[in-house]
């Protein structure tokens, strides 16, 4: 996962599939990163790159989503595959972050 | 038709091994409604077998978890067998959170969600899914 900061935004971009072999570690850098909010006002999160998920790696989001809300701060997620917007919605998580298409 | 007949360890990893070499072989069916199906049956593969690996064999690297796919008659089949003490006991069973913020147990809803019907017999899953329904949606 690559972390980068511009201004008051910071974009996590994920760069394997939120599957859950992987999320494990992703959780790691994500709990480090969670401590450097400090003058951020939007986390933007880029799936592009992601083919697979499953439950795991919604619940990843969600839980990336509650800390990053918890902190008084934006979540929105970019460049999603139709299937990953689409599965999203399914679980109406379009209902607490914006999800762009 | 007998598509795949595998039996897999009981890690997270050897299911997403599993997952992409099955999607592999189920594009080779002669449906061309399969195409738009495969992101769905990767996401219930990954729910039914990561729960066998979990919930079924705990993560017993002694134990596996036993994989066919059938095509019969415009039907995918998919069987999933751990050796664990049978499903009841899971947490895949854990209905009640649904499709809310909360954290766990999305998988067996999300599996109806996309149209999959599934049964239990004692430790062994059973998923099928209609190709009639994607050729008439």
């Amino acid at each position: 996962m690559k972390i980068s900061r511009e201004g008051n935004l910071m974009k996590f971009m994920i760069q394997n599939d939120l599957i859950a072999p992987n999320v494990k570690n992703m959780n790691k850098v994500l709990m480090e990163a969670l401590d450097q909010t400090d003058g951020i006002e939007e986390v933007i999160v880029d799936l592009n790159k992601i083919e697979n998920i499953d439950s795991v790696g919604v619940s990843f989001v969600v839980s990336l989503y509650k800390n990053i809300s918890n902190e008084g701060l934006e979540f929105r997620i970019v460049n999603a595959s139709n299937d990953i917007i689409q599965l999203f919605k399914l679980m109406r998580l379009d209902e607490f972050f914006i999800i762009e298409e | 038709m007998l598509i795949v007949d595998k039996k897999i360890k009981s890690t997270f990893e050897a299911v997403h091994d599993f997952v992409i070499e099955a999607a592999d072989l189920i594009k080779k069916i002669d449906a061309p409604e399969v195409d738009s199906l495969l992101f769905k049956i990767n996401i219930m593969l990954r729910e039914v077998l990561n729960n066998a690996v979990e919930h079924g064999n705990n993560f017993d690297d002694t134990k596996f978890i036993y994989c066919k796919i059938f095509y019969e008659e415009e039907i995918l089949v998919f069987e999933i067998e751990d050796e664990g003490e049978g499903f009841v006991a899971n947490d895949f069973y854990m209905m009640d959170e649904g499709f809310t913020i909360k954290n766990r147990s999305r998988g067996l809803e999300l599996i109806e969600k996309y149209g999959f019907e599934y049964r239990f017999k004692k430790n062994k899953v059973i998923v099928e899914y209609d190709l009639n329904k994607e050729m008439l949606s």
